[in-house]
């Protein structure tokens, strides 16, 4: 049996087959969709993981690689004659080169891990999921995960400089150079983002960046959405680079401040943006007063800046517990990820009301103003259909009226198996081959996260990539 | 001739068919000559600025925009490109792009991929293919842009790309130290220390120094940009952790010392391109004047670690050597410019492992299935 075959090479204990156990591992943090997969296993080692692939390779089996089950797309659901191979024994911070500015880690090392080790030696590891204290490197990596502080500092992809891979055959390749200089084609650069069905990441070097000497945060509260989008707009234009610029609109703000992550943010306000400037201290604060003299001019009734480290904390805590804070305001919800031009946002904030209201859906706004990337949140209760099928109605209205506005289906989140059928809304039937046939170079028999991304049943108008 | 999409993928189409060979090219300044038996595929006539929307600092820009043209465009908006390759200010969008050849500014920016976020390409089969979007952040479907940006046109004729932009800065200043070698590693290394974060900081060799109209001895340039008083803290703080390290003395730098910086190294008839580390930038351009004598120059990006080198001549022998002592080090060795004969002799990468040197043999092979763009990847 395929499981006392896996029990060999990574030992018993770190084979699941119960139903219970595996029950744990039939979601990820998309409640719309879940899958009980057939077999979970814990590799131990990179050897392990080979020898794992291997295996299944041998026997035509898919596999699936999960991390920490953070996700919001459903990327790391497995069907029952799936294997799930799940990272997280593969923890390990491998090495922090300070002099270089980089670190060697295991897929399964906890994001915010990172930045804490490396924080002794002045660096921080600049990807910043909300989800960090929880999510993986290696997560990350498939996902193409950023966060807040990306709007300054680039998402994961512009920190992972090589990594190691374990293919679906089993063989393990290495790709790029230590230092981020590709080694023939950037195949770093293609995998990132790859949504585990490339292989699976066993060791990745990222970059480090210097902690900043200074840093001001600000809570600017508007009137008006309107006002604040205007002033995301206004203080890029300024030529500032804010390291966060962050939205939260009314309904957030209310479900934060009823919640034991209350930051103080003024419950009347129809939007706040939290700001946040870093570097060495004059140019911050010099920084700091020019976005707040834009949010003023801008509307602001009010612009407040932590003078303590503990009350920027605070204030960080509401935004980055948001969406923990709307999860217990319904039994469900749907964290929605899409990008639109900044200076679309108010147009498009006020189109979300609108699809939520027809559907009859609460709909809570908390996002990365800064570059555009939206998270209009849906809460419901899958357990009621009707509910559930005004969800999907509604979020495929959001994503047509982000693409009609000139941006994209998922910015963070990943396509996963949430996206398939919007994937024709951003992408030609030839790209899609294109794609698909980029993964059948590292996959050919298709059988690393089957099924996701790539709506290959639902679009026949498919032209297969031919020579000529 | 005219911009036609269509016509153009019908050429490549029918070329591929006919078992022709096409050499992409877009303002004929980068590489300096055609491989035997290849045609040009022109595209030069791809030079407008289809869409501009500086207020959400995004471009959609030909790959036969001349780069100072479109500057000068880009610049009236209030916005600006951070892509500051070598080669002539006239070098194309399209060309710069496809040799992935970052300039100084990638020690801040990121390399050129980094400023992509969108392409239309016209893949080796003739089939034109829109990836990537218009918006900053993005990560529907695989990223196909990352192959072509640095794919030296191995991977599809870019056509048109979408393009992250920056606000025009408060102030871009730079200043400068010299010294010999050992002093400047020395500096090059304090700074990073001291938590440096600069638009750019580079190391000149002498002859390069000179040539840009500056010290002729070994010269670290930092180039910081942004609001005036973070431009000012940034050198002010460079200065004096150089000042007590005492190894170095500040030098003046010519007000266009970046655009000599381009068009002098761009005039090297052979540019190597080494991925050292940053630590380790000294023993990457040791290594390149151990293999080839002489330098033209050499230039590194000490943040990125990354090494140019430049010179006369290059004897497979040579490159492979240099490489395979590279390798040993983690280092790959790009060939970023060099004449026809040496490209396809010498290859513009190598030194590769088995795998990723099958896969990117196997990419190149699905993106142009039937070998109709003329560029020697590898040897
Ligand atoms: C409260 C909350 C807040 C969030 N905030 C953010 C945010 O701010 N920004 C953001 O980008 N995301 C956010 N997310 C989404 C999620 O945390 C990220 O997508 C994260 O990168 C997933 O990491 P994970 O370890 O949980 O991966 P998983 O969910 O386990 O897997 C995600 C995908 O990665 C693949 N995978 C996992 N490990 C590997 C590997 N080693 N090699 C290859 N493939 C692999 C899986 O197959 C799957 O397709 C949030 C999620 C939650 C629940």
């Amino acid at each position: 049996m395929l499981a006392d075959e896996l029990r060999r090479i990574v030992g018993a204990r770190f084979v699941r087959t119960a139903r219970a156990e595996l029950a744990t591992f039939a979601a990820d943090g998309l409640p719309t969709h879940r899958s009980t997969p057939g077999v979970v296993v814990f590799p131990g080692s990179t050897a392990e993981v080979c020898a794992v692939l291997k295996l299944l390779s041998e026997r035509g089996v898919p596999f699936v690689a999960r991390g920490a089950g953070t996700g919001l797309s459903g990327g790391a659901l497995a069907e029952p004659s799936t294997v799930l191979v799940t990272l997280t024994r593969l923890a390990r911070i491998r090495a922090i080169d300070a002099t270089n500015r980089r670190a060697v880690v295991e897929p399964g090392v906890v994001n915010a891990t990172l930045s804490r080790a490396a924080l002794p030696l002045g660096l921080m590891y600049a990807p910043d999921p909300s989800s960090q204290t929880a999510c993986t490197i290696g997560g990350n990596v498939a996902e193409n995960a950023g966060g807040p502080h990306c709007l300054k500092y680039g998402v994961t992809t512009n920190h992972v400089l090589a990594l190691e891979v374990a293919l679906p055959s089993g063989e393990l390749v290495r790709l790029g150079s230590a230092a981020g200089e590709p080694w023939g084609a950037d195949l770093v650069g293609l995998f990132v983002g790859s949504e585990g069905m490339f292989g699976i990441a066993t060791e990745i070097t990222v970059g480090l960046v210097p902690v900043p000497p200074s840093v001001r945060t600000l809570l600017a509260d508007f009137a008006t959405l309107r006002g604040a989008a205007e002033a995301v707009s206004r203080i890029i234009a300024a030529g500032i680079v804010p390291a966060a610029l962050e939205m939260m609109d009314q309904s957030a703000v209310r479900i934060v401040e009823e919640s034991v992550y209350r930051a103080g943010y003024p419950t009347d306000a129809a939007a706040v943006l939290l700001a946040e400037v870093d570097g060495r201290p004059d140019g911050v604060a010099a920084e700091a007063e020019r976005a707040a003299s834009i949010c003023r001019a801008a509307g602001a009734r009010q612009v407040r800046e932590a003078s303590t480290a503990a009350e920027r904390e605070r204030l960080w805590q509401g935004r980055k517990k948001a969406f923990g804070a709307l999860g217990r305001v319904s039994a469900d919800l749907l964290v929605q990820d899409a990008v639109v031009p900044r200076t679309a946002l108010p147009d498009v904030l006020e189109a979300i009301a609108a699809i939520a209201e027809r559907h009859r859906l609460r709909v809570t706004n908390v996002f990365h103003a800064g570059d555009g990337n939206l998270h209009p949140n849906l809460s419901f209760d899958a357990r009621d259909p009707d509910a559930l099928a005004r969800v999907e109605v509604a979020s495929g209205e959001i994503m047509r009226a982000c693409v009609a506005a000139g941006g994209t289906i998922t910015g963070e989140h990943g396509v996963g198996l949430d996206k398939i059928d919007y994937m024709p809304l951003v992408f030609g039937p030839d790209v899609l081959g294109l794609m698909a046939a980029v993964r059948r170079r590292f996959d050919p028999d298709e059988r690393a996260n089957p099924g996701k991304v790539l709506p290959v049943s639902q679009c026949r108008e498919w032209r297969p990539w031919s020579a000529t | 001739m005219t911009a036609d999409l269509a016509a153009t993928a019908r050429t490549v189409g029918a070329a591929a068919a006919a078992g022709a060979r096409l050499f992409p090219r877009g303002a004929g300044r980068w590489w300096p000559d055609v491989p035997e038996g290849a045609e040009v595929l022109d595209l030069s006539p791809f030079a407008q600025v289809a869409r501009f929307d500086a207020a959400d600092l995004v471009a959609t820009a030909g790959a036969g925009c001349a780069l100072d043209r479109l500057a000068v465009r880009l610049a009236s908006g209030g916005t600006w490109l951070a892509l500051d390759p070598p080669g002539p200010v006239g070098r194309s969008l399209g060309g710069a792009l496809s040799a992935g050849g970052a300039g100084p500014l990638a020690a801040g920016y990121g390399p050129p991929r980094d400023q992509v976020l969108g392409m239309t390409l016209i893949a080796g089969n003739g089939t034109v293919v829109r990836i990537g979007g218009r918006v900053v952040k993005n990560v529907a479907g695989f990223d196909l842009a990352k192959v072509v940006v640095g794919g030296h046109g191995a991977f599809g004729a870019i056509v048109e790309t979408h393009l992250r932009l920056r606000a025009t800065p408060e102030a871009d200043r730079s200043r400068a130290w010299a010294g010999p070698l050992e002093s400047v590693v020395a500096a090059s290394r304090a700074l990073l220390e001291a938590g440096a974060a600069p638009a750019a900081l580079e190391v000149l060799s002498p002859d390069l120094a000179e040539g840009l109209g500056t010290a002729g001895e070994w010269v670290l340039a930092l180039r910081a940009i942004g609001t005036r008083p973070a431009v000012e803290e940034e050198l002010e703080t460079a200065a004096l952790a150089l000042q007590s390290l005492r190894a170095c003395r500040e030098v003046a730098l010519p007000r266009d010392v970046w655009e000599r910086w381009r068009e002098v190294v761009g005039s090297w008839p052979i540019v190597l391109r080494i991925g050292a580390d940053p630590s380790s930038w000294a023993d990457a351009v040791a290594l390149a004047e151990r293999h080839l004598g002489l330098l033209e120059g050499a230039s590194a990006t000490v943040p990125r670690g990354t090494v140019r080198a430049g010179t006369r001549a290059l004897e497979p022998a040579t490159a492979s050597s240099m490489r395979a002592e590279a390798a040993r080090r983690g280092w790959p060795i790009t060939l970023e410019r060099a004449p026809a004969r040496t490209r396809s002799a010498v290859g513009i990468w190598g030194g590769m492992q088995p795998g990723p040197l099958r896969l990117t043999r196997a990419l190149r092979d699905t993106f142009d299935p039937a070998g109709v763009f003329a560029v020697p990847l590898l040897a």
